[in-house]
């Protein structure tokens, strides 16, 4: 009897067949790329958008920066300024972080677990196309009459509920980007889910499958929420309804706790498919398995459940009972936990490894160093006592952007060196990698760390004028960011670009000790992979 | 002598633990909007219904195709084309020295066979590398078939 795919019958080891024949034709033209199906130019079309509204983010924190290099109003009004600010933070977290991760996934995870593709390739292929438009909605709002929303990225009432039409395209924008995660996390559930390899359970799935299961689970968790958040603003604002307005009977302290309930899980979302990254490439440059599998799948979980519990630390300057700050203190400190297992098993898989500093190695060490250093900060900003001193300062915008530019980002940019190759098929130019690496962590460094000073001292987030006292660190902080920002520019024209067009060719698993099913397809990945599922043993 | 050829689909998870999972996530949700509801926030319910309703017909649609499957198996006097799908079963017997094989094209995704005016399309549970493969040593079988006799 012959069984064929995935299907398996015992003992049968279903041959690996990556043809890339006649028989697969596919859309070529503009037709690919809208109807495309096909989870790699899906993975792509995220990357590419996202590294777009990365660089559209990037500029308007140059706006922000160039504002902020000398005291007193320079270039734009307050007005403006905020606007910045707000779709800053939008377009990064929105645009940026969430869809580069998806991309990833979509990339990654068939290839990674032997599934052929999506479970659901159509409906893979209209949650991207949702994004462009939100896009789009987010940025011609600068264009309406009253401008963007510049009530900051948290949508606080009452600044939200007197913005301009501005606010109603950025609620819209956030909705077709939560219906665009959600159909995503459905999709990602599903794939992984069922369609695995035959032979490979649960607990031999690839870390990065792993993070991004739990997140999608806590995407589908949270964007009811959001979507509510956002509507009830709506409401507010066109139909008559006082939920968030005091003068009604409202309260606008409610939608914060929404929001952050929503925007705290949010903040793992985007770093956990980060830490999956980290966990093969750590493993991979170490020539050693990743020390302590079971404890990071169960240390990714514990995060993601208690990061239901604490999302009131955002709120401790607002008002709250003692014991309420006690129990999200303490809750939010319980973070640390999970998460020291976590740093603990990527230090403990580099110990007494073969270890070499490839660029994907480079920017994983330099995740480690960075995000424990915002990973610290964090800790500190968990203490209601010391939280209440620093609340709505840079301290706070300090640490943020350590979690996020040095955390995601630099996990980001890890899993783009360490796959690259399989996407395109060439490998990158190792000095210019290198290049990237350095500059983007000693301008990474020099742009966030004064900030925990500024904040200390006193400097208000979201301010466009601030006192004297203040301009040597501003000063300093946006030459740096400038340089970060032209780091990132070099990137795009000095090491995608051309990885993309040329090079040396790629072996199909470039990296010695890297582990995976990704790596027994060819490199560039063909464009139909695991027609029959891989046998894993 | 009889040859046999079991087309399906991968399916790493069974219909009774996607209900499970689905169950946690459902309890997880339900327990969340009547936490909102409670504080007078009842348009996360919405939300979350209309949420776990497109959850649920992802589920439902992997857990109901889990066991989806094609066999197909030759004797000297008999195809047997056996299909379940969807938890219906179909038989399809026809006679092996009166059919024709028509692999996939572009035009037509599946394998075609056709016996004394009986159509039958197969291979809609595996890809098309597979179907070409089935269909290549499904031909060759037939041809030995009708050679025998």
């Amino acid at each position: 009897m012959s069984a064929i795919p995935g299907a398996g019958s015992p003992g049968h080891a279903a041959r690996v067949e990556h043809a890339d024949t006649e028989l697969h034709a596919h859309p070529h033209g503009w037709r690919r790329w809208l109807y495309g199906t096909n989870h790699k130019d899906i993975g792509s079309l995220y990357l590419w958008f996202s590294l777009i509204m990365f660089m559209t983010g990037g500029v308007l924190a140059l706006f922000i920066r160039l504002e902020l290099f000398q005291p007193s109003l320079q270039f734009f009004q307050p007005e403006l300024y905020n606007q910045f600010v707000t779709m800053h933070g939008l377009i990064m977290v929105f645009g940026a972080i969430m869809p580069a991760f998806v991309g990833f996934a979509n990339w990654m995870v068939p290839l990674q677990i032997g599934a052929s593709d999506m479970a659901f390739a159509r409906m893979n292929n209209f949650s991207f196309w949702l994004l462009p438009p939100a896009a789009v909605m987010l940025i011609a709002s600068f264009f309406t009459s009253g401008g963007a929303t510049a009530s900051g990225w948290t949508l606080y009432p009452p600044l939200s509920l007197q913005m301009g039409f501005g606010m109603d395209l950025a609620i819209f924008a956030i909705h077709l980007l939560g219906a665009s995660s959600i159909m995503g996390a459905i999709n990602i559930i599903t794939t992984i889910l069922n369609m695995r390899a035959p032979g490979m359970h649960l607990m031999k799935m690839p870390m990065f499958c792993w993070t991004w299961l739990i997140t999608a689970y806590l995407l589908i968790a949270v964007m009811p929420v959001l979507a509510t958040a956002v509507t009830m603003l709506l409401t507010d604002r066109h139909f008559g309804t006082t939920f968030f307005n005091a003068a009604g009977g409202g309260d606008p302290v409610m939608f914060q706790h929404i929001f952050w309930f929503f925007g705290h899980p949010e903040v793992y979302i985007m770093i956990l498919p980060g830490f999956g990254m980290i966990s093969h490439i750590i493993p991979a440059f170490s020539r050693k398995p990743l020390f302590g599998y079971a404890s990071m799948v169960y240390a990714t979980a514990a995060i993601a459940i208690l990061s239901f519990i604490v999302w009131a630390h955002h709120m401790f300057a607002t008002g709250m009972p003692v014991m309420a700050q006690l129990f999200f203190m303490f809750s939010t400190l319980l973070v640390a936990v999970p998460t020291g297992v976590k740093v603990f098993n990527w230090v403990a898989t580099m110990w007494r490894g073969s270890l070499t500093f490839e660029t994907p190695m480079l920017f994983a060490v330099g995740f480690l160093w960075v995000f424990t250093i915002g990973g610290l900060s964090g800790v500190l900003l968990s203490l209601a006592p010391i939280d209440i001193q620093v609340h709505d300062t840079y301290y706070v915008v300090a640490h943020f952007h350590y979690v996020l530019v040095a955390g995601s980002l630099f996990a980001l940019f890890a899993g783009y060196y360490f796959w690259a190759p399989k996407w395109t098929g060439h490998m990158y130019n190792e000095w210019r990698g290198k290049f990237h690496f350095w500059n983007s962590l000693v301008w990474v460094n020099l742009t966030f760390f004064p900030m925990h000073f500024l904040g200390l001292a006193g400097m208000p987030r979201r301010y466009a004028d601030y006192a004297a006292q203040f301009t040597d660190l501003h000063a300093f902080t946006s030459v740096a960011a400038l340089m970060f920002g032209l780091t990132q520019v070099y990137f795009l024209f000095f090491i995608v670009i051309p990885n993309i067009r040329g090079g040396p060719k790629a072996a199909a698993k470039p990296w010695d000790g890297a582990e995976g099913l990704e790596w027994t397809v060819p490199s560039p990945a063909p464009f139909h992979t695991f027609d029959t599922p891989p046998l894993v043993k | 002598m009889q040859r046999e050829w079991l087309l399906q689909r991968n399916c790493s998870m069974t219909p009774h633990r996607s209900a499970k999972v689905y169950g946690c996530l459902g309890a997880a949700m339900a327990v969340l909007s009547l936490v909102f509801a409670w504080r007078g926030f009842w348009f996360v319910s919405v939300f979350a219904a209309i949420e776990m309703a497109g959850v649920a017909l992802a589920v439902r649609h992997w857990a109901r195709h889990a066991g989806d499957r094609e066999r197909i198996a030759l004797s000297a006097d008999c195809l047997l084309i056996e299909r379940i799908q969807a938890g219906r079963t179909q038989c399809i017997r026809l006679d092996p020295y009166w059919t024709s094989i028509a692999p996939p094209t572009r035009r037509q995704r599946l394998i075609g066979l056709a016996s004394r005016g009986v159509k039958v399309e197969l291979g809609r549970f595996v890809s098309e590398t597979v179907r070409h493969r089935v269909a290549d040593e499904l031909r060759s079988a037939l041809r030995s078939t009708s050679y025998l006799a």
